[in-house]
């Protein structure tokens, strides 16, 4: 399942690239698009985020909290292994993004450690704080469930997505597993769209 | 034609006020959710009923209708139908409106609006400066302090057993519980913030407290989690539609 995953980045960064050319900045988000979401986050170094500055590159998409003993390091842990995978096959920019559940505890300061014990090259990954509001929007979006218990921890799914360059879910990682010939049947369809598109 | 002004005349005399505005205050208290909650740094089939304190809070005391919604839209016009984005919204959004600022009919104006998405009905309730209600919020509304629980859950049953209505009822019609609010669980289901908070098989969740197993006893309740978590943000559908509520202490 993760070299198909693999292979359609390698698709989709391709594609971007392409993109890049024809400078596709101006034009209105496509309707389902995540760049829709208006919503302001902040990044490791305290810099204001927004969703269109995906714009071009394909993400890998995911939520998490960095106090986190159990499953929150396996998602950081199979997103790097996608990172390691997908550098060797293409050169092309692909982003990593880790947005955070947790508006009380991880802040940027508390983002940028963890990124640094992590050892996560920061030329690929961005780790994201943001308020409860913005928060459940990109929940909302991403079809990802969660809740905070009494003690501040969060219960959630464990979901990667995979967002093309313009911000459009292609494809979701989830811990029940996703059937395989799901996601060779999505990238024969994004191929054979991207040709007909030529 | 020469009926026209009467008819207005009479419109605006018979005008109820801004149905949706009327708020009920639900007084601070606790309830047990359907959901149980593992007893904490226990092992995880370890489960157990725990209380949930809920802060005092107003809600509507109706469901938010179609004439409100529409004022609603009117000033919003990213809510239209055919401005709003498919990624908070699908495509059955409002599809029993005409148009993007009109009803079917005026017997719709009464009738709880659907067919909106939870990004609508946030935003709808942010428009007035007030929220979804979060699922404990809702459920303890509903829970009534306990009153009249048999009846409420044979009243509830009957409603899951019948097929959607084709025109749905108008608010109000179904009659209020002690606290006041109408409708609940009687028309159509109902949005929460936290509609996605429900994680069925803790194998899948991160954290100490993980909640997961369900009370099988319950079976109106078994249903609404159930429901809810069916959803996603931005489905639509023709008996789910929401209210808002007002923390304690917000203006």
């Amino acid at each position: 399942m993760k070299i198909l995953l693999i292979s359609m980045l390698t698709f989709l960064s391709a594609q971007a690239s392409a993109h890049q050319h024809s400078n596709v900045q101006t034009e209105a988000p496509s309707t389902d698009s995540i760049f829709n979401l208006k919503s302001a986050w902040t990044d490791q170094n305290g810099k204001a985020f927004h969703f269109d500055s995906l714009n071009g590159t394909p993400s890998v998409v995911a939520m998490a909290y960095t106090s986190c003993q159990s499953s929150c390091p396996l998602i950081i842990e199979e997103m790097r292994k996608i990172e390691a995978e997908i550098s060797e096959k293409s050169k092309k920019p692909v982003r990593f993004l880790l947005f955070s559940f947790d508006s009380k505890r991880d802040t940027p300061q508390q983002l940028k450690a963890f990124a640094e014990k992590k050892k996560l090259d920061m030329n690929h990954w961005t780790l994201l704080h943001g308020d409860p509001k913005v928060v459940r929007d990109l929940a909302g979006v991403l079809g990802i469930s969660y809740k905070m218990d009494s003690s501040g921890d969060f219960n959630h799914s464990n979901v990667i997505t995979l967002l093309n360059s313009e911000g459009v879910v292609k494809s979701q990682l989830n811990g029940i597993g996703q059937s395989p010939d799901d996601l060779e049947t999505q990238i024969v369809q994004i191929q054979k769209a991207s040709t007909s598109a030529k | 034609m020469r009926l026209r002004p009467l008819l207005l005349l009479c419109l605006l005399i018979g005008r109820p006020t801004w149905a949706a505005s009327e708020l009920v205050a639900i007084p601070s208290g606790a309830y047990v959710p359907f959901l149980l909650q593992s007893k904490p740094n226990s092992a995880q089939d370890q489960f157990q009923k725990t209380p949930v304190k809920v802060d005092s809070f107003s809600i509507d005391k109706n469901l938010v209708t179609n004439e409100d919604y529409l004022k609603f839209v009117k000033s919003n016009p990213e809510w239209k139908k055919s401005k709003v984005k498919r990624v908070f919204a699908d495509e059955r959004y409002l599809q029993n409106w005409s148009s993007d600022l009109k009803l079917a009919g005026p017997e719709d104006r009464k009738r709880p609006v659907t067919d909106v998405s939870w990004f609508a009905a946030r935003a709808y309730c942010e428009s007035r400066d007030m929220n979804l209600p979060t699922t404990d919020q809702w459920e303890f509304a509903f829970f009534d302090n306990g009153r009249n629980q048999e009846a409420v859950k044979e009243k509830v049953l009957a409603w899951y057993g019948q097929p959607t209505a084709r025109h749905l009822s108008k608010v109000g019609a179904e009659g209020k519980n002690e606290f006041g609010v109408y409708d609940l669980s009687s028309i159509v289901w109902e949005w929460t913030l936290d509609f996605n908070s429900s994680l069925p098989g803790s194998g899948l969740s991160c954290g100490g407290g993980s909640v997961g197993t369900l009370d099988s006893s319950d079976y109106a309740a078994f249903m609404r989690y159930s429901f809810r978590s069916s959803l996603k943000a931005n489905y639509t559908t023709g008996n789910l539609g929401f209210r808002c509520v007002k923390e304690k202490g917000a203006p």
